[in-house]
């Protein structure tokens, strides 16, 4: 649009040079006024289908329907399901209060607590924005920004996080101490808070609240919360039922079984690493090219019986291991980020587990030079040998 | 005589290697690890381990193979891999045959088991604590005596001599009135040693993670290199103030948990885990006390100390201090740690030289 409208201006002011008296918002303004003093309405965030012009001939490039009008054009919704068209024609008059823009990491949290945090902030009347999801460029630029001996997906963090300050007025970082009751979260989800406010400094606001369900439930953390953001008592209450909901449901269907047949194979990993497709997605594609029934492992756990490991998410992929039926599972595949903490004690665990119980255990790190092929090779050899044992 | 291997730990070795006196045990511990330790413990431990990891596994490994029948590990109740050290060492020990029971030390009840197990008689134990106390004192002022003196030492080595006198005599020592006495002479005998009286020393902050601050080997000797720079160093891991910090006395002192979460409060609002509030709280406080350089130490992949790296950067830009941050593993060169050291202590020198001009 600014494109079309700039040379115009310069054309009708005469003046090349120089940008025009009140920046570009003089355009919008200037437009607006004409298209009023016409009589006819505007709509926001329109899909432009056709353009006819008064010749019957059609406008270059595709996708627009405009019928003219006197003096300005009316964009006619057609072709549109009726929901769709109603959000669109919301009239520009309607001065509605404008929203808070919170950006959300598309990493850790957004996939631990999935859907929670986004149905929560809009039931408060913001606007969450999450993060496009990783791809190959968001690994490079997190390669360039971040701290080179984070693992992967506090790397990810930081270049979501760069991605997020330029598009909305704050971002969320909770401080996640304990997501499971009797259990403690990562250390670094404890220093992330401070470490984003230390790298975004004025850029962007941060908000954060203290996640510790060992001391405090989830729904008190999030009212906390959204009494700091001065949202009124019903409303929090109201927010957080239906967000907790939404995230139960969530969680339930991210760890839903197929029926249980036997020489299927399961696959192991901390939340943000399993449900991002970026990391897991070529994984689980390969195996289900090679005709092997994949399950990913569940984290739908209100509580875990006392396990030798603390740590939320390793504990439950733990006893997840632990009610593992070796007559159903071919084999496991943990998918781990290079240089997790995490992971690189608990292993030891978990292979006494499987070893026991005789299942085969493959351990796929990933980082920002992991090969396709090499995945690929590692992945055959590892179904072909479990069918040797079979 | 059943031996008992203690967690290496510097120098505080020796007062470790006294409080275990009154079990009826030979105590096998050394001041610092060795290449050897190391390899042995590279070679078993898991991949993507942490350095201390690699390094006390490897010393259990090599006092089984001496003979040792337990060792003795703090039992951390903490965040970070520290806590699941013990678990995993005794795995390991018994995958290769290795017959060595690990007490876990600490926190586990009254009567932690190592006490329980070897179950000696009270006034003996009290003692043996005592004496343990007293060698703790000394080896911290000895410590800090010579981080003094090799700033301005005039013979490059002097000072180090000194300091292991010291220590072969204290381990010598047997009585409480013993120990007291040689503390009396620590700081006379070092000021024998010739110094160069017109240096004005750098002053630095040793801040990270304990066992690397600790142990010589595992951080490439930087006191010492760092020493024989012209810096007066200061290495804020001493295990009397951190026995205090754990057990809360000396609420007010200046190392107490307390004051420390007031201090880094500006940057910092959670404990994390590990020695990370202390590495901010630290810095922030050398930046308070004009020191002219941070050192931050950690393992290469600490999960503490760096995910409060960017914290750290912050106060460094905010307060005008120079940090250097060193990690370390089992691959890093002396050489780059030394080059990388002289570098730093060249830019302390240049700032100093343009404030002064």
């Amino acid at each position: 649009m600014m494109a079309v409208l700039t040379p115009i201006g310069w054309a009708f002011t005469g003046d090349f040079q120089a940008a025009l008296k009140g920046g570009a918002q003089a355009f919008v303004s200037w437009i607006c006024g004409k298209i009023k003093s016409a009589g006819s309405s505007i709509f926001l965030v329109c899909r432009v289908k056709k353009v006819l012009l008064d010749n019957r001939n059609e406008a270059m490039g595709v996708p627009m329907v405009v019928k003219a009008a006197a003096n300005a054009s009316l964009l006619i919704l057609k072709d549109m399901n009726s929901a769709e068209a109603e959000h669109l024609k919301r009239p520009m008059d309607e001065k509605q209060p404008k929203s808070v823009m919170i950006g959300i990491p598309r990493t850790l949290y957004y996939f631990s607590h999935p859907g929670l945090w986004e149905t929560f902030f809009r039931d408060l009347g913001m606007k969450p924005v999450v993060a496009e999801p990783s791809t190959q460029q968001t690994v490079e630029r997190a390669g360039l920004i971040s701290e080179a001996e984070h693992c992967l997906p506090m790397k990810m963090f930081d270049a979501h996080l760069a991605e997020l300050t330029d598009k909305v007025d704050m971002v969320f970082v909770p401080r996640i101490l304990s997501s499971l009751k009797g259990h403690i979260a990562c250390p670094k989800l404890g220093a992330i808070p401070d470490a984003a406010k230390a790298q975004l400094g004025q850029r962007a606001e941060v908000l954060t609240i203290d996640i510790d369900e060992e001391k405090l439930p989830l729904s008190v953390s999030l009212a906390a919360l959204g009494k700091k953001l001065g949202a009124s008592k019903r409303m929090i209450k109201a927010a957080i039922h239906h967000a907790t909901e939404v995230m139960k449901n969530n969680l339930a269907r991210l760890s839903e079984r197929s029926k249980p047949e036997p020489g299927r194979i399961l696959i192991l990993g901390h939340p943000y690493n399993l449900h991002d497709d970026f990391f897991s997605g070529p994984i689980i594609r390969k195996l289900e090219s090679l005709n092997v029934g994949v399950d990913l492992v569940g984290f739908d756990r209100e509580e875990v019986p006392s396990v030798p490991i603390k740590w939320d998410m390793c504990s439950m992929m733990y006893d997840a291991l632990q009610q593992l039926d070796p007559q159903v599972c071919r084999g496991v595949i943990q998918i781990s980020s290079f240089n997790c903490g995490c992971d690189s004690i608990v292993v030891e665990f978990y292979r006494e587990v499987l070893r026991q119980k005789g299942i085969p255990f493959m351990i796929l790190v990933v980082d920002e030079h992991a090969a396709q092929a090499g995945i690929e090779t590692r992945l055959e050899a590892f179904v072909d040998s479990s069918r040797w044992l079979a | 005589m059943t031996v008992l291997a203690f967690q290496p730990w510097g120098n505080y070795a020796l007062p470790l290697a006294a409080s275990a006196e009154s079990f009826g045990v030979e105590c096998w511990t050394s001041t610092s690890s060795t290449p050897e330790i190391l390899r042995l413990g590279v070679e078993a431990s898991p991949e993507f381990s942490c350095l201390p990891f690699k390094a006390s596994t490897g010393h259990f490994i090599k006092a089984a193979q001496d003979g040792a029948e337990y060792g003795v590990i703090v039992n951390s109740v903490g965040k970070c891999r520290l806590r699941y050290y013990r678990a995993v060492q005794q795995k390991i020990l018994k995958k290769r045959g290795l017959d060595l029971f690990i007490f876990g030390l600490g926190y586990d009840g009254f009567k932690p088991p190592l006490i329980r197990h070897f179950d000696p008689d009270l006034w003996p134990f009290l003692r043996s604590v005592a004496r343990a106390i007293r060698k703790l004192g000394a080896v911290d002022l000895l410590e800090k005596t010579a981080w003094q003196t090799r700033a301005v030492e005039q013979h490059t080595g002097d000072t180090t001599r000194t300091m292991n006198e010291c220590l072969g005599e204290l381990e010598k020592a047997r009585t409480v009135p013993e120990i007291r006495a040689l503390k009396q002479t620590i700081l006379a005998r070092f000021e024998t040693i010739q110094t160069i009286t017109d240096r004005i020393p750098l002053r630095v902050g040793l801040v990270g993670e304990a066992t690397l601050l600790s142990d010589r080997y595992l951080n490439h000797n930087i006191e010492e290199i760092l020493g024989s720079l012209g810096v007066e160093v200061n290495n804020y891991f001493l295990l009397g103030a951190e026995l205090r910090k754990i057990f809360h006395l000396g609420l007010r002192s200046q190392h107490s948990r307390r004051t420390l979460l007031m201090l880094a409060r500006p940057y910092l609002k959670s404990l994390v885990g590990g020695h990370a509030l202390e590495s901010v709280a630290y810095t922030i406080r050398c930046a308070n006390e004009d020191y002219d350089g941070i050192v931050h130490v950690c393992p290469s992949g600490c999960m503490p100390e760096v995910s409060i790296r960017p914290i750290l950067r912050k106060i460094s830009r905010d307060r005008d201090i120079p940090l250097l941050e060193c990690s370390f593993d089992e691959h890093t060169s002396h050489v780059g740690v030394v080059t990388r050291l002289e570098a730093f202590v060249d830019i302390l020198y240049g700032r100093r030289k343009k404030k002064r001009s």
